[in-house]
């Protein structure tokens, strides 16, 4: 911090440097009266010699300066001096720059809200989605329940397996009714994804059966805004779809699993869930010790068993995937090409301005 | 802009040049360093005694100097410049490097030679 100790120390080297100015005058002056000058004579010869004692000083000063500040200041002053001679010149400067920053920043912000900010799930990058393929026809289609309840027997790759898909809920009550977002979700959801319930509890495996499956958990907004964020929300009921369900569970702010869903409700598999129809999506905590490809490996060799001659195969990826999927690319090359327009308008300044004073 | 002018040097870092050369001898105030490099840079360096002190300060940043308090000529206490360790390794490499930019300078004017 060689700055920091010449800030406190410059008082003591200025004193110094008029010290030593002085006395380098008086030592001329004394050597020229010894030579039989006159005193008046000498300091004026002295001085002449020397220069300009309060422009020396300040240069000196100067040296233990910022002069980096002061010639900030300066360009900054040329500049305000440049643009204000000639206004359509600064106008069209003006806008290529903020056209050039706002598009950087515009996309920017985008690409650090999907791709830059974690998940708000724990180790968010041990969680995998599951779903189903049929090439050449389907790179990408939701799962059997079939399927799942294979996956979840058989795959040792998993600390825990869960399926979810999202439904949209008429809620009634109070003489009035909205459309609600929501999802069906296995009971160890929420586990999966490391989220407990803000207020009291998560789903039970006995819930998660049909006919026991009339309990829901709440989202923080519709709980604040349909029972005021009262604590007493839990185990009242509430109509769903013209059913009754009991409220068990309040979910913390910002949880919104799959996508803006404000409600969930236990999977409870029913019978017409298993007329082969594909609907749901798995999603897995990798083990410790587990990869994505050992995974992928893994249920590569399971869905061959499950089904003679075999159709569908298994997809095994990042849980980020999922929410940016194809978008990621073209994101990047969309921040990098802002970048290089931002680059090319200062570069065309810059050039322009050149030529305008004549040193191009 | 800041302006430089007391810059009127033979090349840049002359004057810098000059006085860790005066100073690698014995250290010496201001005054008595003006007058040698007076002396020794004869009208070469045309410089007023006072451009030495904005350099002095430079080099006092930059560590290649010390300041200390001594005795004049004149039995005056006065501040005496010394040159320190990094002084005395920066002037070698400069000498070395001014020494190389003559060697290149000789053998362009031999190839310039006809």
């Amino acid at each position: 911090m060689g700055w920091l100790r010449h800030l406190f120390t410059r008082r003591r080297r200025y004193n110094e440097l008029s010290e030593s100015i002085r006395e380098h005058l008086e030592e001329k002056i004394a050597y020229l009266t010894d030579h039989g000058m006159a005193r008046e004579q000498a300091e004026q010869a002295a001085r002449r010699e020397f220069g300009n004692v309060t422009v020396i000083e300040e240069r000196s000063r100067e040296v233990w300066q910022w002069p980096k500040i002061e010639s900030i200041w300066a360009d900054v002053k040329f500049a305000w001096r440049q643009l204000s001679r000639s206004p359509g010149f600064t106008l069209v400067a003006l806008l290529t720059l903020s056209l050039g920053i706002g598009a950087n920043t515009a996309i920017f912000s985008v690409v650090n809200g999907v791709l830059l900010h974690p998940l708000p799930f724990r180790d968010p990058a041990r969680l995998m989605m599951l779903d189903e393929k049929w090439l050449p026809r389907f790179s990408h289609f939701e799962a059997t329940p079939k399927d799942f309840l294979a996956w979840r027997e058989q795959s040792q790759a998993f600390d825990q397996l869960g399926a979810f898909v999202s439904i949209a809920f008429n809620l009634s009550g109070g003489g009035r009714s909205e459309r609600v977002t929501g999802a069906r979700v296995t009971a160890n959801l929420p586990e999966v994804l490391g989220v407990k319930p803000l207020l009291g509890r998560s789903f039970t495996t006995a819930e998660d059966t049909q006919g026991n499956d009339h309990v829901v958990l709440l989202g923080y907004g519709l709980w604040k805004e349909r029972f005021g964020g009262h604590a007493n929300a839990i185990g009242s009921v509430i109509r769903l779809n013209d059913l009754d369900f009991t409220v068990i569970g309040v979910m913390p702010p910002g949880f919104r699993f799959p996508h803006d869903a404000e409600i969930w409700k236990p999977m409870g598999f029913t019978a017409d869930d298993f007329d082969g129809g594909h609907f749901i999506w798995g999603i897995g905590r990798l083990k410790a010790n587990m990869t994505r490809d050992q995974a992928q490996a893994e249920m590569d060799s399971i869905m061959p068993r499950l089904r003679s001659p075999q159709i569908w195969s298994v997809n095994v990826f990042p849980l980020l995937d999922y929410y940016t999927g194809e978008v990621r690319t073209p994101l990047y090359v969309l921040m990098g090409a802002a970048g290089l327009v931002l680059l090319i308008a200062c570069e065309d300044r810059r050039v322009k301005q050149r030529f305008r004073y004549g040193r191009l | 802009m800041v302006k430089k002018a007391e810059y009127r040097d033979l090349f840049p870092g002359a004057l810098e040049l000059m006085i860790l050369k005066t100073l690698s001898r014995k250290p010496m105030h201001g005054y008595a360093l003006a007058q040698r490099i007076k002396e020794i840079s004869d009208d070469l360096l045309q410089i007023e005694e006072g451009s030495l002190y904005p350099a002095l300060q430079r080099m006092l940043k930059a560590g290649w100097l010390e300041s200390e308090l001594g005795i004049s000529d004149r039995n005056r206490p006065v501040r005496v410049f010394k040159m320190t360790q990094a002084g005395r390794k920066h002037l070698e490499k400069e000498i070395s490097s001014v020494e190389q930019m003559f060697a290149g300078i000789s053998r362009v004017l031999a190839l310039a030679r006809p």
